[in-house]
């Protein structure tokens, strides 16, 4: 399928409008629509046209990869897409230097030509690439997502030229038919496209909507899995990395993310703590938490690395940050209960924390930091009169909660359903006295506030691991923890009351590749965290050099002619084929096909005048040389040849 | 699982062949592109190419929509008329003529007309059972989805560069010739089950087809290969068989004279007039029967289905049929298939062509049943001038069928057809290798 003249031009042209690169457009069109033009044929065979292809196929791979790597593989290979007509032109350039237009189809495909290696009866056609690469280029204009009508239209005007171009008849009927046809699918496309889009919105509100129901980084709400039955699941991917000196380890063990202040039937929400965004200084790489009069300091060296998860995540933070320091994000929210969301387009984002002693910078509590759940009241007032906290100071209350607590078990299984009429936390106080760090997060919090302690339901992660292969504190998901805060003597106090065997007992549930699975883990960390390869003006020579020699490589040795010529010289089927002796020799008595032109020449000599058998024996060897000489004769010689046949064939 | 992958390649070819059956190259550029256009406007937010897949979504749908109301234009009563050859040969092109008759009271618009075959896609039992030729080396992934052998068995049935022919407007009445063309891909039977008439819609995306239905079978011979100039040795022996074998081959049955009846004599040869007339029993005698004989022994153990080795065994067989000149010697063609088979072309006897049928439809047998060829083989050993052995393999039992046969003073002459790499170490010089895809070179070198 070919193109109609102008087209390869007009559809860079519109590919160089829609992507911004209209210079390159333009002059690549230019370019060509020029070899389209011109009248200069290259003889390039199967061999040469496969290395073309090979190479285009291989820059296109190199840029995707180069792409992917720096912007990630999606938006890499998208923005790939966008130059694949520039990768590929000079394919369609070897073809339109070809006297045929055309090029064989293994060229393009590696497998086809192994396959002809072993079954050479494997057809080779000739095709016509420049429907499929003008068809390309359309498509690569709307990877650059420009939101405007123009798109559609050019590829409706581009598919209508292309269609019109193949039509083989083109009556009047048949031309208003496709016509219609033509604007009724521009119709449907357009109804399909809209509908499509609107289809996309609700299946990506649903989606999210879903997932944030089920995702522990919500600030406004956190489900628990109080009640439920089995096993307690656990990851071992790596979410946090913390770079600090190990005797530091102790005072950051509790990297808080987001705290609740009330409790709704197994769920923890933040009531009135809405996100707030923040404005970083003029730096645009620390942003201020809280304003404090207090010097800040850095805050015991403190670098954290956090995954996000597209481009969003709850930041991990010690006890007291105030400043977030050495962190390019895009935006930065926190909340009044001391969460804060960062949005940044990267996998791994770093920051350093600085802050002051003490989490005294959070809201002050309020009535719903006392508030104790209708449900969960009984069981909490008699625990809190068998415990006789009423009597206590708040630290000694909290202190005898504590203890009290010290003495569950921990479990991340439950084998059975909350009996009806009872409360998860109700069995948990009463009952099993056993459960994960949900339960006792809960149990801390309700108590303290059923004995008069403000306190909320804290969430983050437990730095307990320390990585000597990372030289680094490593959190996995698995190391998500919940504990209570509490407000005593006029600040909040982190209080864990989950046992510590917690951490070596989920340990020793890691999978045996654990380590392996790390290695791989930190390369890919190690691999996330390399520069953005930039491209400078000596990787541009080194790139032009080589385009030079690879050129050079494939053109090398091959004959370049006039297009007239290279017709002629597709005309001949074997050398010699236009000689002028063959019409000499029908003009004379006819020759036996089984007869030599030697023997002919002596067989009719004798029917000729000695002057003409010496001019016929002098074209004959002249003929005979031109034939067959791999040398060829020279260009006296063929005039003479030609010469020698026309006045014998005159008079004739 | 297996029914699964089954299905699922069972549905994989149908989509392939409606598709192929419709699309004109403008259709597959246009369902290509929207293919990719699907691909990169995945999220409809990033990019905008998913409006050019709506859009070329809705021409071909609308094009299908156009053909569907086309078709009933080429529906009107066509007639068809082929005119095959007897037979065809694979790797040949095989032309033949179409008499097409619109016998319409409307006229048939431009159209093509193409060859459509049976239906190749194999049953479950056939593809699980199959094996491709060279599968052993694929690697795990491809033998257990077994793609290429589904594809290597539909390929088998379906001929090659079977291209349409372009079919001028047909007034009511009238008739026009056309002539088709395809090439057998190996030897074997082609079953077509009929035309289809195709015309595409006005954009010229979608095809609209109409199907006649028209039978035929022909049967592919197997590829044939130049032999050189092979004497084979003229030794006549006596043929028990006699004259009922071969009523002009050999001496001709002659009564020579009468003799004195010898215990053993059969009853039929008792001359009864001189038993008369002289009293005593008088038996005939016959000259003997003496004539050349031939046997080509293929052997079809193969493992490896039916392979290139195989094929160019098969080839190379059918290419001693059609040369040895049987009018003045018989031929026997011995191989194994389902048990010993003996087939002996010859005057009185089948045909060559009827031997190249045989040929056509032979499939490979279990290595182990050389044995038995061997032994019948060597049961009809006195009666041989010689024996051409054309063999897959060398090993202790075709080296123990060898010596034997040249012990009763046959001529042997002996071809191994085997990969390089498989080529035997303790090969005799007399053994003649063939490698395939180099099977003329190797006949070149053949004395």
């Amino acid at each position: 399928m070919s193109t109609p003249p102008l087209f390869i031009g007009a559809a860079l042209a519109f590919w160089g409008w829609q992507t911004g690169h209209l210079v390159v457009g333009l002059a690549l069109g230019a370019a060509l629509e020029a070899l389209r033009a011109l009248r200069l044929r290259i003889d390039l065979g199967t061999a040469q046209h496969s290395s073309i292809a090979d190479l285009s196929t291989v820059g296109f791979v190199l840029l995707a990869v180069l792409l992917a790597t720096n912007r990630g593989i999606g938006t890499g290979i998208l923005q790939a897409f966008i130059w694949l007509p520039v990768a590929i032109s000079p394919v369609v350039a070897a073809q339109l230097v070809t006297r045929e237009r055309r090029l064989p189809l293994s060229a393009l495909f590696r497998y086809m030509r192994k396959l002809r290696r072993e079954h050479p009866e494997i057809k080779d056609p000739k095709v016509d690439v420049s429907a499929v690469y003008a068809a390309l280029a359309l498509l690569s204009a709307g990877v650059a997502n420009q939101r405007g009508p123009e798109y559609y239209l050019g590829v409706i005007a581009g598919a209508g030229c292309l269609l019109y171009a193949s039509l083989p008849r083109r009556s009047a009927a048949g031309l208003a038919a496709g016509a219609a046809m033509l604007a009724a699918a521009a119709a449907l496309g357009y109804a399909g496209h809209v509908g499509l889009q609107q289809a996309q919105l609700a299946l990506v509100d649903w989606v999210l909507d879903f997932n944030l129901r089920s995702m522990d980084t919500d600030p406004y709400r956190t489900r628990t899995e109080l009640g439920s039955v089995g096993r307690l699941k656990k990851y071992d991917a790596i979410v946090l990395r913390v770079y600090a000196q190990g005797r530091d380890a102790a005072d950051f063990q509790l990297l808080h993310r987001s705290s609740y202040n009330t409790y709704l039937g197994g769920t923890w929400v933040a009531r009135g703590a809405r996100m707030q965004s923040l404005e970083s200084l003029a730096d645009n790489e620390t942003w201020i938490l809280k304003k404090t009069d207090v010097p800040e300091a850095p805050l015991r060296h403190l670098r954290l690395a956090v995954r996000l998860d597209a481009g969003r995540a709850m930041l991990p933070l010690p006890p007291g940050t105030t400043r977030l320091a050495k962190f390019p994000a895009a935006a930065v929210e926190r909340n009044a209960l001391g969460s804060v969301h960062a949005k940044l387009a990267v996998d791994w984002a770093n920051y350093e924390t600085l802050g002051v002693p003490g989490i005294t910078l959070y809201a002050p509590p309020d009535d719903d930091d006392l508030a104790v759940p209708a449900q969960e009241r009984d069981v909490l007032e008699r625990t809190v009169r068998r415990l006789g906290l009423a009597a206590l100071s708040p630290a000694d209350r909290l202190r005898s909660i504590e203890r009290y607590l010290g003495g569950f078990t921990y479990s991340t299984y439950r084998e059975h359903a909350v009996p009806p009429g009872e409360t998860a936390l109700g069995e948990f106080l009463e009952r099993t006295r056993k459960g994960h760090c949900e339960y006792f997060a809960t149990a801390a919090t309700l108590l303290a506030r059923a004995a008069g302690v403000p306190a909320r339901y804290a969430t983050g992660y437990a730095a307990i691991e320390y990585s000597a292969l990372e030289g680094a504190w490593v959190v996995r998901t698995r190391h998500a923890h919940a504990w209570a805060r509490a407000w005593v003597d006029g600040h909040w106090l982190d209080v864990d009351t989950t046992p510590a065997v917690w951490g070596p007992e989920e340990a020793n549930e890691a999978p045996l590749w654990q380590g392996v699975a790390d290695l791989l883990r930190y390369a890919g960390f190690r691999w996330s965290q390399r520069g953005e390869f930039r491209a400078g003006d000596s990787w541009y020579a080194v790139l032009a050099v080589l385009a030079v020699y690879l050129g050079w490589s494939v053109l090398r040795g091959r004959r370049v002619v006039r297009e007239r010529q290279a017709a002629a010289a597709a005309r001949r089927r074997w050398p010699g084929e236009d000689s002028e002796f063959y019409a000499l020799e029908k003009s004379l008595p006819a020759r036996a096909p089984s007869e030599t032109q030697a023997a002919w020449l002596r067989r009719i000599s004798s029917h000729l005048s000695s002057e003409a058998v010496s001019r016929v024996a002098q074209a004959l060897q002249l003929h005979q040389r031109y034939r067959f000489d791999p040398d060829g004769i020279s260009a006296a010689e063929r005039a003479r040849l030609r010469e020698l046949c026309a006045g014998l064939a005159a008079p004739a | 699982m297996k029914r699964f992958i089954y299905r699922s390649l069972r549905l994989a070819s149908t989509v392939d062949h409606w598709l192929r059956e419709r699309l004109t190259y403008a259709g597959w550029l246009a369902l290509g592109m929207a293919g990719a256009a699907a691909a990169a406007g995945l999220d409809t937010n990033q990019t905008v190419t998913y409006r050019a897949f709506t859009f070329l979504v809705a021409l071909l749908g609308l094009c299908w929509l156009s053909s569907l109301a086309l078709a009933r234009q080429l529906a009107p009563r066509l007639e068809a008329r082929r005119e095959l050859p007897r037979y065809a040969t694979a790797g040949e092109r095989c032309e033949y003529r179409v008499l097409l008759v619109n016998r319409a009271a409307l006229a048939l618009p431009a159209a093509s007309v193409q060859e459509r075959f049976r239906d190749p896609r194999p049953a479950f039992e056939e593809w699980r059972r199959a094996r491709e030729p060279g599968e052993e080396r694929r690697n795990w992934w491809d033998r257990t989805v077994g793609y290429f052998r589904w594809r290597c068995l539909i390929e088998r049935r379906v001929p090659r560069d079977a291209d349409p022919g372009a079919l001028e407007p047909l007034a009511a009445g009238e008739s026009r010739e056309l002539r088709l063309a395809f090439t057998p891909r190996r030897r074997g039977r082609i079953e077509m089950a009929g035309l289809t008439v195709s015309r595409p819609d006005p954009l010229g995306l979608v095809r609209a087809l109409s199907r006649l239905p028209l039978e035929a079978r022909l049967v592919a011979l197997p590829r044939r290969y130049r032999l050189p100039e092979i004497v084979l040795p003229g030794r006549r022996k006596f043929q028990p068989g006699g004259v009922s074998l071969a009523a002009s081959v050999g001496d001709s049955e002659e009564f020579l004279a009468l003799r004195d009846y010898r215990p053993g004599d059969p009853l039929h040869r008792v001359h009864w007039k001189s038993y008369a007339r002289t009293g005593k029993p008088v038996v005939k005698e016959y000259q003997d029967e003496f004539f050349e004989r031939h046997a080509l022994v293929l052997d079809t153990g193969s493992v490896q289905g039916e392979d290139a080795a195989f094929e160019d065994a098969v080839a190379l067989a059918a290419s001693f049929v059609y040369t040895i000149d049987t009018h003045e010697c018989l031929l026997d063609l011995l191989f194994v298939g389902g048990g010993v088979r003996a087939y002996t072309a010859g005057r009185g006897q089948m045909q060559a062509e009827h031997m190249l049928e045989v040929l056509a439809a032979l499939a490979p047998s279990e290595p182990a049943a050389f044995a038995e060829l061997s032994r019948s083989v060597a049961g009809r050993r006195e009666t041989l001038s010689s024996v051409i052995l054309i063999l897959l393999a060398w090993d202790a039992e075709r080296r123990k069928l060898a010596a034997a046969l040249q012990a009763s003073g046959a001529n042997v002459r002996a071809l191994l057809v085997c990969a390089k790499e498989t080529r035997p170490a303790d090969l005799p010089g007399w053994v003649a290798v063939l490698h395939p895809g180099e099977i003329e070179k190797g006949l070149a070198g053949l004395r």
